[in-house]
């Protein structure tokens, strides 16, 4: 077949050249700068669309004319153009391009990254190759300056990351807004093999053409599409391997040590003690079970993903097919599983008119948890003392033995708990997408989009009954739950996106180059759900509505909808190369906003000067220095409701007469009808530097950026009658920054290294949220959080330690502390004066922490050498608080465990300790938030390690196969941090409790597979 | 230029491409829930609108209502502290610790009261726009205003000179209210009132038990009139009740308990009262789960989160009419034997009352450690199993035994006791199996006896504060919150600042041209 294939091209390439006179075959050979072959390089005869690409060995052959110019073009390398004269073979060598000769995508359009003027940062596919990204969004951790990623979970199925794109800078939601090829979409569920490139618009000059929705960034994701005269290349991509969660406290799980510390617990905090001598004295062989060992197992997971693209003269096409499965790290649970194809189609009609579309599906099942009571199963199990197995003799779940039931609270065995609690989340996605470009006269090209991205969600909750048994005696013990309940959502959401955009290009004498672009979008999104319940199933093995007693049922659902209606225009304009400017304009019109405010302008302005390209640079050193300043605004519309302007009638009060309900109604809004965008006005000055002929490229940026107008809840006069706060623009928050990345690659020999780093600071401070209110008195607190004006979002609020009392005397010469508690004792935490009044009270609080990090960073090290390579991406945060006071600082909280931090507990033997004495929960004196049980979350964490071997394409003669990769990776290896809890990289949390699992070490092999 | 033509063309496109370049694509509005404008259309609207005034006074169990809880207001009293963190919002303002950033009850109070004011002034500023025949529009009307006056006679009793809100206000109107003088709240009070008294009937709107009538809007007044001591208004409006019990409209059950059994409820005692419905979460009362005694968990069982104090207990005489300590039938060894019978439709008295079929005792009190409140209990309840441990007994607000009091009150204070104070007075006497009051008592006597009556009578009918506060008793009174003579509480009521609740600080931070009540 092959062979013939290969006759039949030549016979074609004969054909041709008797019927074209003058054409002729060149052939030629392309390598790098060590003579590797290049595969897959474009060779196109420039302004035709005749080319090819090479092949296994880099070899070429192409018809062409005498006086024709070839273009040879390579991602990560230097476009090169040859003329063709009386030469019938042409070998080139192809020098690695700088970073600067990237071409990136940018809102509506591309650029080459050295004309830009706004704060871009990109990530490319190579970047994310066979690392096991379960969820996209984690593609960005580590390699961005400006972005601050946070996995939420290590749970399979539920490991998305929030993502901060240069702070927080408003009060309500503070997501970037992200596209997918152009159309608003989840990223979650993308499959991070199909992604060819991500931007993170930074600055305002180039997230500005998005308007109201730009405010916390933008972050336009690019997937892989096809190249026209490129034979059709499979690629095979997949790794198994298996994980689990990277870190545990340590706690106290020898049963007697437990019991003790129990006991010595309650007497400080004036009880009897809970646990009998003989009862601690029976426990002296155990069991010691540790209930994190019961709880989480190590997890396989698998993944594959097969691609096939290419393309003819005037079509090309990407299309792929992709697994995931990752097994539950919670025993009992089954994980998740997701499956997604996606078809990128472009066509050419004629020379003035292409087509082309995208389609994207993915399903994706997961079966997890649904321990949600004190946050989740780990807290759960942190309830559990060690003085009974998980599993009795039989295998069954076991239960305490009946004396220490008695005694203890009946808190259930975790593993029962996990079996009743049961959660099916079903998350269908379909994205669709075409669009139709023309270019009536050169350069003006019009093109058309039209998208439909419609997403399912289902949400079964299962409460089963599990019986537990006595592990000594065997009886019946705790059934957990008593009443099996079954509970169904679903959810329906439609988003239609339609733009048209024209984009015209000119150069004017050579020096005076233009691009215009205007456009016009529209989106419009339905949202629709029901729940419904019922209780009393008769059995474990039937999760269904129709098995539940109908007198039972209780249902609900709701629907709502939003829409935008946008103007937007840029003009770029740049002399001779060297100075660069833009200006960017949007008009919005959102629904969300009343009829008085609904349309907002969004305007930018940026400026570049190549300085390098100035006669005066003589620099041999530095090859390329761009200084650039932006200035602009942006918007931001997501606002948690989509009708905060309307004034609403509740038809949920209802009444009573005589025993008959009735309806009523009441205004339970009073909606504000002047209600406006959220305004974000950020100022960047920025540069870009290449040196050492490309190989060290940096890039830094200043920033300042001020949101105001924030929406925030006012409460109402009482006397208006309505209770439900009013939003209204009242607030604004500053945050203020600078950004570093720096690159570095170096040839020694044959062993390339390449080193790359990143640093961010942000500092954000609340400017105001009422401004009746002054100084301090200008907050609110939320949960643990408190929002104050002058101090940074998200503060932690409390007491501030000063050490611990040693004696009664130290406690009397002290500031009054008996308003904490009822008092303080020997061994309990002496409270900082903070207003010197002599007393401690509620005004002594300060702001103690933040959680938000101040420090972001990432750096990656990578070296190859004759088809080896080995890559390290480390990751990590600075400046970052949380009060951990969930459970590790509140020993037997509900008759729970202890931490074994509280070996280190004040006792008058242990005066030095590092915690006070031990008491049951929070102990009086300790039971507010305090300095002491801050948790410094910072941390540093090799996030990947890979390794990986290139095999030899001269060991495949059979020509099939193109290349083949083999690698090995590990995730989230190593961290370094002072943390107490679970995991460092958690998410903001305003109450206590700690939901999230652990982040996963994932250590995962596979191959990547090109034929 | 070729390149403008092009641009024009697009913009051109575009428009025509984005529904014809109009807003309506912008328009949207809520799909699952009402829009204010346009809401009233029809007699159905103005309905709802008027059901969804009476939502303001249930709540749940954490609060959340106007009448919250109403019988705690007897734990600001003699008649008994609260356990639990539940009722700190009480306890607090009985210790004489409440500010203006108390909250709680306070702000509840205020809260939950002006939302009904606005529902209800939403019903009459619309009622007029659906078209409705004069008489169904004016019974509306009337029904609206008599929620108004009903929320104005107790705001103005808790806070005294209060903001009149009478018609809707926006946000930036609401910001800028100051407060009326006590005058003219109590004749804008009396004018709502007196508007319902002519326009409803004596049987409620659409036979809708619970809605107000007539007398219910005659009920409220006097009460108002006693509270602002104008004795002959209120004499002539408690004649006009008189007159409708000699109809046979409205009359004193036969029975002390049978006024408050829930077999028994919407008697013909009862003028006006908040209705609830068991099993229905937000539709029935937690009076049940608070009040009854244990064993807690057993369905219809409680907590016995108040104690009783010795200053109710006391308030039950000897049948012969004669106080513990003055009476010969008081036997120490059998305390609770030969009392006034209203005493155990009032309280579980362990060895003597009967809980669940058996005779109750301390043990089964629940938080209370003695006795446990009866009143309100519904000793049949089995609710607590589906959801809501809430349950249908009816909060009595007015009921017509009370009127009579204040009947025999007013003349006493104005004349002395003539024979129709007697009269009305010895009605509830006679009803509650005790002796008639003696004859030819002193004003002051007949006073004395008049107020110990009405302890005894309105056991946790949240009318005691009020009263205490009204006769000056409440500085001596409050603090006496002994069981067994042993202090439960400590506590304290200063007058005359204590008379008023503060007005909440949240409000006055809003809104600075609202002024504090003296002395907080």
């Amino acid at each position: 077949m092959k062979n013939y294939l290969r006759w039949a091209s030549v016979c074609l390439c004969i054909t041709f050249a008797v019927a074209l006179n003058g054409q002729r075959t060149i052939t030629g050979k392309l390598i790098d700068k060590n003579d590797t072959p290049l595969i897959g390089v474009n060779v196109l005869v420039k302004g035709t669309t005749n080319g090819t690409i090479t092949d296994i060995d880099g070899s070429y052959s192409i018809e062409a004319e005498d006086g024709d110019v070839l273009v040879y073009s390579y991602t990560g390398f230097i476009t090169q153009e040859m003329a063709v004269g009386s030469q019938s073979v042409i070998d080139i060598s192809l020098a690695e391009g700088s970073v600067l000769d990237e071409v990136v995508v940018v809102g509506y359009s591309t650029q080459k990254k050295a004309n830009l003027t706004g704060a871009v940062g990109t990530v490319s596919a190579d970047e994310l190759a066979a690392r096991p990204l379960t969820n996209a969004s984690q593609s960005l951790q580590g390699k961005v300056s400006g972005v601050w990623i946070n996995q939420n979970s290590g749970e399979p199925g539920q490991d998305g990351a929030t993502i901060r794109i240069r702070g927080i800078g408003t009060l309500n939601n503070a997501d970037p807004l992200i596209l997918v090829d152009g159309i608003e979409a989840p990223f979650g569920n993308l499959d991070p093999n199909d992604i060819e490139s991500i931007t993170v618009l930074k600055d305002a000059a180039s997230a500005s053409i998005y308007g109201s929705r730009a405010a916390n960034g933008v972050v336009l994701v690019t997937t892989k599409r096809g190249s026209v005269n490129q034979k059709p290349t499979f690629t095979y991509t997949g790794y198994l391997g298996s994980g689990q969660v990277n870190s545990v406290p340590e706690y106290i799980w020898d049963s007697q040590e437990f019991m003790q510390l129990r006991n010595e617990a309650d007497i400080n905090s004036g009880r009897p003690p809970l646990y009998p001598d003989e009862v601690v004295a029976r426990f002296a062989n155990g069991p010691n079970t540790n209930w994190f060992d019961e709880t989480f197992i190590n997890a396989p997971i698998q993944q594959h993903s097969l691609s096939i693209g290419g393309g003819s003269g005037s079509t090309n096409f990407h299309i792929s097919v992709g697994y995931l499965n990752q097994a539950g790290v919670v025993r009992f649970t089954k994980g998740t599983e997701r499956y997604n194809a996606r078809i990128n189609l472009d066509t050419k009609v004629n020379d003035k008119f292409g087509i082309g579309g995208s389609f994207y599906f993915s399903r994706q099942e997961s079966d997890l948890d649904n321990v949600d009571q004190d946050g989740g199963v780990l807290a759960r199990a942190t309830r559990l003392g060690p003085n009974f197995p998980a599993l009795d003799d039989q295998g069954r779940i076991a239960d305490r033995d009946r004396e220490l039931n008695s005694i203890e609270l009946s808190t259930p065995n975790i593993l029962a708990e996990i079996q009743a609690l049961n959660r099916i989340l079903d998350d269908n996605r379909l994205l669709g997408s075409f669009y139709a470009e023309y270019e009536p006269i050169t350069n003006l090209k019009v093109r058309g989009t039209f998208g439909a991205n419609y997403q399912t969600n289902d949400d079964d909750f299962f409460n089963r009954r599990i019986q537990t048994y006595d592990w000594q005696t065997g009886e019946e013990g705790l059934a957990w739950l008593e009443n099996r309940a079954f509970s169904q959502y679903h959810d329906e959401r439609l988003n239609i996106t339609s733009w048209l955009q024209a984009t015209y290009e000119k150069t004017m004498d050579e020096v005076h180059n233009f691009k215009f672009l205007v456009g016009a979008n529209q989106e419009s999104s339905n949202f629709n759900f029901f729940q419904a319940e019922r209780t009393e199933i008769p059995s474990n093995s039937l999760p269904a509505l129709s098995a539940g007693n109908p007198e039972t049922s209780t249902n609900n659902g709701g629907a709502t909808s939003w829409a935008l209606r946008s103007f937007f225009g840029r003009v770029n304009y740049s002399f001779d190369n060297k100075y660069l400017f833009e200006a960017n304009i949007r008009r919005d019109g959102s629904s969300r906003f009343g009829s008085n405010n609904r349309w907002g302008t969004f305007p930018s302005f940026s400026a570049g000067w190549i300085v390098s390209e100035e006669e005066f640079w003589g620099s041999s050193i530095v090859d390329f220095l761009k200084i650039r300043a932006s200035w602009g605004q942006l918007g931001n519309q997501n606002l948690g409701s989509d009708f905060p302007f309307a004034a609403s009638i509740s038809f949920d009060p209802s009444y009573t007469f005589g025993g008959t309900i009735v309806g009523g109604a009441a205004q339970t809004s009073l909606g504000n009808p002047d209600i406006r965008w959220e305004t974000t006005t950020q100022t960047d000055i920025g540069f870009n530097l290449s040196m050492l002929d490309g190989r060290l490229s940096v890039e830094g940026d200043y920033f300042v950026r001020n949101a105001s107008d924030i929406l925030f809840n006012q409460n109402n006069p009482g006397v208006t009658g309505v209770r439900t706060p009013t939003t209204v623009n009242i607030a604004e928050v500053k945050n203020t920054g600078w950004e570093l990345y720096a690159n570095y690659r170096a040839q020694v020999g044959n062993l390339g290294l390449e080193f790359g780093g990143n640093l961010t600071n942000v500092v954000s401070e609340v400017q105001q949220i009422d401004p009746a209110l002054t100084g301090d008195a200008d907050r609110v607190f939320d949960g643990a959080f408190i929002i104050q004006r002058g101090q940074p979002i998200n503060a932690l609020f409390g007491l501030n330690v000063l050490g611990i009392f040693q004696n009664q005397a130290e406690i009397e010469a002290a500031p009054d502390q008996s308003a904490i508690g009822g008092g303080p004792s020997p061994g309990d935490f002496q409270y900082e004066d903070i207003n010197g009044d002599g007393a401690i009270t509620v005004d002594d609080r300060i702001v103690l922490g933040q959680d938000n990090p101040t420090w972001i960073y990432g750096f990656n090290f990578g070296a190859d050498i004759k088809g080896f390579d080995i890559n390290f991406l480390f990751q990590g945060v600075g400046d970052a608080q949380i009060f951990e006071t969930g459970r590790i600082f509140a020993p037997f909280q509900n008759s729970g465990g202890v931490a074994a931090i509280w070996r280190d507990r004040w006792t008058p033997e242990n005066p030095d300790a590092t915690l006070p004495r031990i008491a049951i929960s929070q102990g009086p004196n300790y039971a507010v938030n305090n300095s002491g049980f801050i948790s410094d979350r910072s941390y540093l964490r090799l996030k990947n390690l890979q390794i990986g071997y290139n095999l030899n394409s001269d060991l495949f003669e059979n020509n099939f196969i193109q290349s083949l990769r083999v690698f090995v990776n590990g995730t989230n290896l190593w961290t370094s941090t002072d943390f107490v809890g679970f995991d460092p990289e958690r998410p903001p949390q305003n109450t206590n409790g700690f939901s999230g699992y652990p982040q996963l070490r994932l250590w995962t092999g596979g191959l990547t597979l090109k034929f | 230029m070729s390149l403008l033509k092009n641009i024009s063309l697009l913009l051109l496109i575009i428009c025509l491409s984005t529904t014809a370049c109009n807003d309506d694509f912008l328009e949207k509005t809520p799909t699952d829930r009402g829009s204010v404008d346009g809401f009233f259309e029809t007699e159905e609207d103005v309905t709802r609108a008027l059901n969804g005034v009476y939502d303001v006074f249930q709540g749940s169990i954490w609060g959340g209502g106007f009448y919250w809880m109403h019988q705690n207001f007897d734990i600001l009293t003699d008649n008994g502290v609260g356990c639990c963190p539940w009722e700190q919002q009480y306890t607090t303002i009985a210790k004489g610790e409440h500010s203006p950033t108390t909250g709680g009850i306070i702000n509840t109070k205020w809260d939950f009261g002006y939302e009904g004011i606005f529902r209800s002034n939403s019903v009459i500023e619309n009622v007029g726009n659906v078209g409705l025949p004069a008489d169904r529009q004016n019974e509306i009307l009337a029904e609206a205003r008599f929620l108004r006056g009903l929320i104005y006679q107790e705001l103005t009793n808790l806070f005294g000179e209060v903001p009149l809100v009478l018609n809707v206000l926006t946000r930036d109107e609401g910001l800028e209210v100051s407060r009326a003088s006590k005058a003219e709240v109590l004749a804008a009070i009396y004018e709502d009132l007196d508007f319902a008294e002519a326009n409803l009937g004596t049987s409620p709107p659409n036979g809708d038990i619970g809605r107000p009538t007539s007398q219910a809007a005659i009920a409220v007044k006097a009460r108002l009139r006693m509270y602002n001591n104008d004795f002959s208004g209120a004499i002539s409006e408690i004649r006009k009740l008189m007159s409708l019990a000699d109809q046979g409209v409205i009359g004193l059950e036969s029975d002390y308990g049978e006024v408050f059994n829930p077999e028994n409820e919407n008697n013909l005692e009862v003028l006006f009262d908040i209705q609830f419905t068991g099993g229905t979460q937000g539709e029935g009362n937690f009076m049940q789960v608070a009040l009854a005694p244990g064993p807690e968990g057993s369905p219809g069982n409680g907590w016995g989160s108040i104690t009783p104090l010795d200053g109710l207990a006391d308030a039950y005489k000897m049948t012969d009419g004669l106080s513990i300590n003055e009476s010969p039938m008081f036997n120490a060894d059998d305390p609770y034997a030969n009392r006034d019978p209203r005493m155990f439709g009032n309280l579980f008295v362990p060895g003597k009352s009967t809980w669940r079929g058996e005779v109750y005792d301390a043990s089964l009190s629940g938080f209370s450690p003695f006795f446990a409140v009866r009143k309100w209990v519904d000793p049949n309840a089995t609710i607590g199993e589906d959801g809501c441990s809430c349950n249908e007994t009816n909060l009595i607000l007015f009921r017509y035994g009370d009127m009579l009091m204040y009947f025999a009150e007013a003349i006493n204070e104005m004349t002395g006791p003539t024979d129709e104070a007697y009269a009305a007075v010895n009605q509830l006497r006679a009803r509650a199996g005790m002796p008639d009051f003696p004859a030819g008592l002193s004003q002051e006597e007949f006073r004395q006896l008049l107020r110990e009556e009405r302890h005894a009578e309105f056991a946790w009918e949240g009318t005691r504060y009020f009263d205490l506060i009204r006769w000056n008793m409440a500085s001596e009174t409050v603090p006496d919150a002994t069981l067994f003579g042993e202090l439960r509480d400590v506590r304290s009521f200063q007058a005359p600042k204590h008379n008023l609740w503060p007005i909440p600080q949240k409000e006055i931070d809003l809104n600075p041209n609202l002024t504090q009540n003296p002395g907080y």
